[in-house]
């Protein structure tokens, strides 16, 4: 399919160069791309390849609604869709079927039609739902199902979806994908997916793109992924954690590598435990069970609840006692409250009920400078802590505002951006920055004071793996020197090797307070929370499971499809680069 | 911040009244000709009697609880009292009514104090009422399928609608950065221009950034901003809104006759 046949090609790019007129060098150069009708295709490459660009090319977005120079061909035909990342920037309408009858009366469909094929395409992506549903109301990963309905609704014979799941829970990234996965064979698909576990499977083509933007290799996934494995991991880009390697063939292989290595993690991470426990008496067991503990908690939250004006409870009951030096990892489904939670212990809310303290000492009375220099607070929109107009000063804010030698901000501000790899940026505007780099800037401006608790938003959200495991590495130095952290994220990976508790909220109230190893041996809580388990718990479930049914001879079970959550593959990390 | 979310939409407890149901452009006509009857007016008992009229038809024929309406007119009643006060303490006028200190009122100054004052509630009213009982899509559909808007902007409107409680939450959200950070508030205009300076900049960019994905996600989903198209709600104008312009017009009639009458 590679080959350039003498016929016009169903969808391609020949000799296609784009130019954004604010940047001094091409993002493509004579870019030939060739895609057959049908064909399911993935982009792959490094943050600033041209792999967006190059879907926008195709899609046809440039030039009709993004100015660029723009020269060479472009062969597509007449009905195409694009799926965007931002659930919150692809609607118009207020309500769901307004919104799909959007797509149709763009297409000139007669009124008489529309009831019908808005009935439909809401069934074709499972959006159960009554049509007058407002958007708003929706979550994240209902609304990309809307996204992908008011798509349908375009009836497109190529469908381009550039990072659909970014901004979603793992169990909705799994039901979009596997909403996508549906469509092939059926639609042409050209997709640009970070999280490669649950796609690389059954995608037809890899185009692998290089930082310069140049189409470095394409083939069957197998071949692009093994070959061009050491360049993959250079450029940062998330590997699948268990593809090529499959269920069955691991559990059928006596002493497979990477069985190996995943009931090595087990290990590691059941006797982590343990050793958290040896130094800290039995603190862990006891916040589990009775959150009044005799040694002084750093944070305590008490009968916390909050309630909207609107009536709308966001949860209520909340206890939870954290002591110094813990890292506590907050997950939860898009929506749960996992921000007003940490925006409580943060202080920037009021809970309707009950009461925060931080140090033995209640939120309201403190002074605002005087809990700050305690409690640091990275948001999950690196834009909205900036405040200076260089990265130094960034940094260096906070040196100032709490008065310090000229001396020492400069020397601890440097440090701070050596760590962080930032140093050349110092005199750039935090604005201009790359994705990466305002993320990195944002934890590192907030990590001069030095405070003991540190609170984060989702910090490795939308990041690539190699800035994500140098975060985590930055973080881990810090709790390792005392501090307390407490980390909302969806990334249970993360949690997995990480944390030593989590939290899980969801419901309204917190569904579980414990060790992660504990955590994620029980599927039906992970499934209640919109959770996967971590891959070597998967793992380890699919073992029982076998054990099981090889104990239990012709038990009806056994032909029954695995967990849910057991099947899931979609999360982001790969083993090696934590272990 | 709720009120944000629901702006634009008619609660379901008076959704099916009759001033909801009447055509939204039919609506906003007849509204802005009602208040420039008020312009024509020149004493207060008359201006008086036409501002009940959208408080009446509010609570009857718009079926709005009596408080909920209460509580949207309040801040406006602050604004009438200054008003009248302002003008009928400070107006010209010959018939001094009361004397004191730098205050003196007159006749002539109370009563066009109360016109404006009164003209000035019953615009309020007319703005309210049809708030109320307007969904913000119907209107932006009505005005492109009745008045021809372009859609270009209808749908501009729709989509900008959306971005109002996001806007405050993403206001929130700075504030919040700001204060963990140590932002000091500096007294006087300049910490007041730094602040705003410091607010803006980021809600400008990520506004800019939404607005643009929102665009580009809208053309790329095959619209192109003109008539070309089809509606899958079609608004009429019909009986509702006859009876309506009937009902609107008698009470203006029963207004002047109860004045000439019996006044």
């Amino acid at each position: 399919m590679n080959t350039l046949t003498s016929k016009t090609p169903f969808l391609a790019s020949e000799g296609v160069s784009v130019q954004f007129f604010d940047r001094d060098t091409p993002v493509l150069r004579e870019m030939n791309v060739e895609i057959a009708k049908n064909e399911a295709v993935l982009l792959l490459g490094p943050s600033g390849s041209g792999k967006s660009t190059l879907l926008q090319v195709l899609s046809g977005i440039i030039p009709r609604s993004i100015e660029a120079w723009f020269k060479g061909t472009v062969i597509r035909p007449e009905r195409v869709g694009v799926m965007f990342q931002d659930p919150d920037a692809q609607f118009c309408m207020l309500t769901v079927e307004d919104e799909i009858a959007f797509s149709l009366e763009n297409r000139l469909v007669p009124r008489a039609q529309m009831r019908g094929i808005i009935e439909q395409v809401m069934r074709d992506v499972r959006l159960e739902v009554p049509l007058t549903t407002p958007i708003r109301e929706l979550s994240g990963g209902l609304k990309q199902r809307l996204a992908l309905a008011c798509l349908l609704a375009l009836e497109p014979e190529v469908l381009f979806v550039d990072e659909p799941t970014a901004q979603l829970d793992p169990l909705n990234t799994q039901l979009v994908i596997e909403d996508l996965r549906r469509l092939k064979g059926q639609k042409t698909l050209v997709m640009i997916e970070h999280k490669l576990d649950g796609v690389v499977e059954w995608v037809d083509r890899v185009l692998l793109f290089n930082a310069t933007g140049q189409l470095v290799a394409q083939g069957n996934p197998r071949e692009i992924l093994r070959d061009h494995a050491q360049m993959i991991r250079e450029y940062g880009i998330w590997q699948p954690k268990l593809w090529p390697v499959t269920w069955d063939e691991m559990l059928a292989t006596v002493k497979h590598p990477l069985a190996d290595r995943l009931e090595h993690q087990l290990a590691v991470q059941a006797n982590s435990i343990g050793a958290t426990l040896a130094s800290d008496g039995k603190l862990l067991e006891q916040t589990q069970s009775d959150p009044h503990v005799s040694k002084a908690p750093i944070l305590e939250v008490r009968e916390a609840s909050l309630r909207y004006k609107n009536g709308h409870v966001v949860w209520q009951g909340l206890n939870v006692s954290v002591q110094p030096g813990e890292w506590v990892a907050i997950l939860g489904p898009n929506g749960a409250g996992k921000s007003t939670f940490l925006k409580l212990v943060g202080g920037l809310i009021e809970p309707t009920k009950g009461q925060v303290q931080v140090k033995g000492k209640t939120l309201s009375r403190y002074r605002t400078p005087e809990l700050y220099d305690t409690v640091g607070f990275v948001f999950q929109n690196p834009e909205h802590q900036f405040i200076a107009d260089t990265v130094f000063e960034e940094v260096a804010f906070g040196g100032k505002v709490a008065g310090w030698a000229q001396e020492r901000i400069e020397q601890e501000s440097v440090q701070l951006l050596t760590d962080f790899r930032l140093l050349d940026l110092r005199d750039k505007n935090p604005f201009t920055l790359s994705q990466g780099q305002k993320r990195r800037l944002s934890v590192a401006g907030m990590l001069l004071k030095r405070q003991e608790v540190l609170l984060l938003d989702e910090p490795t959200f939308g990041q690539d793996a190699a800035t994500t495991a140098e975060l985590l590495q930055r973080m881990q130095e810090r709790n390792e020197a005392g501090t307390t952290i407490l980390m909302a994220t969806h990334d249970v990976e993360l949690v997995a090797e990480y944390a030593t508790r989590v939290l899980v909220i969801g419901e309204g109230k917190l569904l579980y307070d414990g060790r992660p190893h504990a955590l994620f041996q029980q599927p039906d809580l992970l499934q209640r929370a919109s959770l996967t388990a971590p891959l070597a718990y998967e793992y380890q479930l699919r073992r029982r499971e076998q054990a099981a049914k090889d104990q239990g001879g012709h038990d009806s079970a056994k032909h029954e499809e695995p967990a849910l959550v057991g099947r899931n593959s979609s999360e982001q990390k790969e083993g090696d680069l934590r272990v | 911040m709720s009120d944000l979310y629901t702006a634009g939409q008619v609660p379901s407890s008076y959704a099916s009244s009759l001033v909801v149901r009447v055509n939204p452009s039919v609506k906003l006509g007849l509204h802005l000709l009602c208040m420039l009857v008020f312009i024509f007016v020149h004493d207060p008992v008359t201006s008086c009697g036409l501002m009940l009229i959208p408080m009446v038809l509010a609570l009857t024929a718009a079926r709005i609880p009596v408080w909920t309406f209460v509580k949207r007119m309040a801040p406006f009643l602050l604004l009438f009292i200054s008003t009248t006060w302002i003008l009928s303490a400070y107006g010209k006028g010959e018939t001094v009514l009361w004397h004191g200190g730098w205050v003196t009122i007159t006749q002539e100054g109370l009563v066009k104090g109360l016109n404006i004052g009164l003209r000035m509630l019953g615009f309020v009213a007319y703005g309210a009422l049809f708030a109320m009982t307007t969904e913000v899509t119907l209107l932006a559909l009505s005005l492109m399928q009745q008045c021809k808007l372009p859609p270009k902007f209808g749908y501009a409107l729709l989509a900008g609608f959306r971005f109002l409680p996001m806007f405050k939450e993403e206001y929130e959200q700075i504030k919040s950065a700001h204060r963990v950070r140590g932002v000091a508030r500096v007294p006087g205009l300049r910490g007041k221009l730094e602040t705003f300076t410091r607010y803006t900049i980021p809600l400008l960019a990520q506004g800019i950034r939404k607005a643009e994905r929102v665009a580009i996600a809208l053309e790329a989903r095959g619209f192109d901003g003109t008539h070309n198209r089809t509606f899958y709600r079609e608004l009429r104008v019909g009986a509702n809104d006859a009876i309506y312009f009937s009902l609107l017009l008698s009470l203006h009639l029963l207004v002047y006759l109860v004045l000439t009458k019996f006044i």
